[in-house]
């Protein structure tokens, strides 16, 4: 037989080594990360993007604690608007963390100490009135905040003595309701100043970094490195579901004549929307920036599926373009048809990518989404 | 590209395998499984018909002959009907047909005065969020609903079923268990003390009548009654041999099906039951959080949700009347791909009905629920504590089985009639 490159037999040889290939390729690329990889990107998400911005909340809070007590000090219009913008300040360093519901912050019922939201039944209407009917300085001890109700004592309270009706006349007034009242304002200051302070502090890199790091380790509270890995996907998939799912579709209801607007996140402060661009802008940062590697470079790499990560990078960025239609004071605005269309394509671009995060992302990680706290209705 | 003909190659390889027969009596095994699953179904929805149709029968010699002893009668029968239908809730998270089916029997929590009085002082008035709380169907022969009067002078089941959840507002409960506990029991208002509602028989006296309209507020608590008797008796349809629920269930993909049964559970244990219904009513120290709030009933709602969680892994169901149903388990099959995941499986169940036992014995000798979720009651608070950390541990753990059996990943939603963005605007 001739040695001839072009005969069948040796295009037979020649298609069995391309198939050998093949599969050497295929399962390199079906390889999950290995725990080396989960445990880097564990540790350094934590780092670059958790640790920072409980950093930011507790210097930010720290300011609003003291632009608190100067307004109760001498109430005026001037000192109203600088506790104003120190709340506005402060707000955006938490709905850049309010994503993270894992770790310090569960602890002692920090979160919904620090934000008591979603209340579609009212609670924080109902109990705040009851805590300033009573005005009893014992209710508002640091005492009574750690025991007491989660409702009462963080910025969704704060927002309404900030915003109210008669705002400054109410802290003016030289009785003793006023009095209670600057009382109950500087100690929900305080409190999330000193809030913030702890969980920063247990965030620092030898708390919980490290313990993020140590998972699979024995000892540790995570059984596996991947257990540590799925709180960061599941805070990724919470930083997209609570804009989109809770602070918009909900609101929007089924039909414009079922629209709730009076259920939307910091409609007094006229923050809505911000809120909503603050939480988009920290699960982009947690997917593409944060970390070495990032989610990103996990899911192009080792995980094979650069396909993917490109079409979550799309998805991202129509999600951003829709935003960027809405409109302030948001509350007001999605009542109009042209807002309310625009609502409802982010509510269509951000479930798609919610879907991509929760189903794609998890599967080509092999780190599945489980359950979560929103399951419950 | 290259990574997905990768992927593709692999899977083809995986597929042109030969079916061992191990792989098809893994298949036939989670069949039976999911089979199994749609039987315990099948008899959980039966007893809850059968414990109505008693309450039924109760509430009908109520408004029959109103006295002390009817009014008890009518409320041991409420009682004796929530085990067999908190059983069920393990189906609802997961089975699209129950979830859309849900809000109707077991909507929670009320505005109560939609429905009837309530006392001025505590309830308050209309909210920013309902404007229709203090509505009061049974006073009014015409309500204001979501800004549209309604003619209520007949009250009857079209009047509830266009009532209920009006104006797309949750709270607005016009239907169901809650709503029916209400008109037995009446507002708890003792706060996060002792007692539990305490409405007077003579709310329903024909002669003597207490708080107006008795005839208006009967026809509401037996339009409410036969409503909740025929929604109990098409559900318990849908999981006979050739109903909906069972049928999407058994045909479909069989590890489709387990995927059903383990987000029942997860759903269940953590955002509904742990979360919703437990933590926040905790944190908020409030007992307008508690579940069965004008019965004081909450501790068995929340033992017989776990019951019924544990009933679906372990293939096992006590009927009513007391006769065991045993099925094909899942926990089998857990224990064919990793028999120390199973054996954890179990022992987290365990650990949470035994936590829930506590709780549940701590209110029926020391405490009601609404107590013990009260604010300067550490005690209390750390029973309910516990309940809710094994939940979250038992959570844990479904999510290894759930890897374990590499089922694709649960779907964490499905519960919004709004799921579909493209019929969101359409009207």
């Amino acid at each position: 037989m001739a040695e001839n490159p072009s005969t069948p037999a040796r295009r037979l040889t020649w298609g069995l080594a391309c198939a050998g290939a093949a599969i050497l390729l295929a399962s390199a690329a079906v390889a999950a990360p290995s725990d080396a990889d989960f445990t880097r990107l564990n540790q350094s998400v934590a780092l670059a993007h958790i640790t920072p911005r409980y950093a930011r909340l507790a210097e930010a809070t720290a300011k609003l604690d003291q632009a608190g007590q100067a307004l109760c000090q001498q109430p005026d219009q001037a000192r109203l608007g600088q506790a104003r913008a120190a709340y506005v300040a402060g707000f955006a360093a938490w709905e850049g963390i309010q994503h993270v519901s894992f770790g310090p912050v569960e602890l002692f019922f920090r979160y919904q100490r620090t934000a008591f939201w979603p209340d579609p039944r009212d609670v924080l209407g109902r109990q705040l009135g009851q805590v300033l009917a009573k005005a009893d300085p014992a209710s508002i001890t640091p005492q009574a905040f750690a025991q007491g109700s989660v409702s009462v004592q963080g910025f969704t309270a704060l927002e309404r003595l900030l915003y109210g009706d008669d705002t400054l006349p109410r802290l003016t007034a030289k009785d003793d309701a006023a009095r209670f009242r600057c009382a109950m304002l500087t100690a929900i200051t305080g409190n999330l100043a000193a809030i913030a302070t702890d969980t920063a502090a247990a965030w620092g890199a030898q708390g919980f970094p490290a313990e993020m790091a140590r998972a699979g380790q024995v000892g540790s509270r995570y059984m596996v490195p991947t257990d540590a890995t799925l709180e960061l996907i599941k805070s990724l998939h919470a930083a997209i579901e609570l804009p989109i799912d809770r602070k918009l579709k909900r609101p929007l209801g089924a039909t414009a004549d079922k629209a709730q607007p009076r259920t939307m996140e910091a409609w007094r402060s006229g923050q809505t929307l911000n809120a909503i661009k603050a939480n988009l802008a920290a699960a982009e940062a947690l997917y593409l920036r944060d970390g070495d590697p990032t989610l990103d470079q996990l899911l192009s790499g080792p995980a094979g599926r650069a396909d993917l990560a490109a079409a979550i990078r799309k998805q991202f960025a129509a999600v951003q373009q829709a935003v960027a239609r809405l409109r302030e004071p948001l509350d007001k605005t999605i009542l109009k048809p042209d807002q309310r269309q625009a609502a409802l394509r982010v509510v269509e671009q951000g479930e798609k990518l919610k879907r991509m995060i929760a189903e794609d992302l998890t599967e080509a990680l092999g780190v599945p989404l489980g359950f979560n706290s929103l399951d419950g209705d | 590209m290259i990574s997905r003909i990768s992927r593709l190659l692999a899977v083809t390889a995986l597929v042109s395998l030969p079916l061992t027969a191990a792989f098809a009596q893994t298949a036939a095994e989670k069949q039976a499984v999911v089979a199994g699953y749609a039987d315990i179904a099948a008899a959980a929805y039966g007893d809850a018909l059968t414990t109505a149709r008693t309450l039924q029968q109760a509430v009908d010699a109520l408004i029959a002959k109103p006295s002390d002893e009817t009014m008890k009668a009518a409320r041991a029968a409420w009682i004796a009907a929530r085990p067999s239908y908190q059983q069920t809730e393990v189906y609802r998270f997961g089975n699209k047909i129950v979830d859309d089916w849900e809000g109707k029997v077991n909507a929670w929590p009320l505005d109560e005065g939609l429905i009837d009085y309530v006392d001025a002082g505590s309830y308050g008035d209309a909210s920013d969020e309902n404007p229709s709380r203090t509505a009061n169907i049974i006073a009014n022969p015409k309500v204001k609903v979501a800004g549209k009067t309604v003619d209520a002078r007949k009250i009857d089941a079209k009047l509830l079923r266009k009532l209920h959840e009006a104006g797309g507002v949750e709270a607005n409960v016009a239907t169901g268990y809650h709503a029916i506990e209400f008109l037995l029991w009446g507002q708890d208002l003792n706060g996060t003390g002792p007692g539990a509602g305490n409405r007077p028989w003579t709310d329903y006296a024909k002669d003597g009548c207490t708080n107006g309209h008795c005839d208006r507020r009967a026809q509401y608590l037996k339009a409410a009654t036969d409503l909740l008797v025929s929604d109990l008796a098409w559900m318990a349809k849908q999981w006979t041999k050739d109903g909906k629920a069972r049928q999407g269930l058994v045909k479909g993909k069989p590890d489709n099906g387990i995927t059903t049964i383990l987000t029942g559970m997860g759903s269940l244990s953590y955002g509904e039951l742990a979360g919703e219904r437990m933590k926040l009513g905790l944190m908020l120290h409030d007992p307008e959080e508690e579940h069965d709030c004008f019965s004081d009933n909450t501790h068995n709602s929340h033992y017989y949700d776990v019951i019924g969680i544990r009933n679906v892994y372990l293939g096992e169901y006590a009927r009513a009347d007391g006769s065991p149903l045993k099925v094909a388990s899942l926990s089998s099959i857990v224990a064919k791909a990793d028999p120390a995941l199973d054996t954890e499986m179990k022992a987290k169940l365990e650990a949470t009905v035994a936590a829930m036992t506590a709780l549940k014995q701590r209110a029926e000798t020391k405490e009601a629920y609404d107590q013990m979720i009260g604010p300067n009651n550490p005690e209390g608070n750390a029973v309910v504590q516990a309940a809710i950390d094994t939940l979250t541990a038992q959570t844990r753990t479904l999510e290894r089985v759930v890897a374990a059996l590499k089922l694709k990943p649960i779907k964490v939603e499905g519960s919004d009639s709004l799921d579909d963005p493209a019929k969101v605007g359409k009207k």
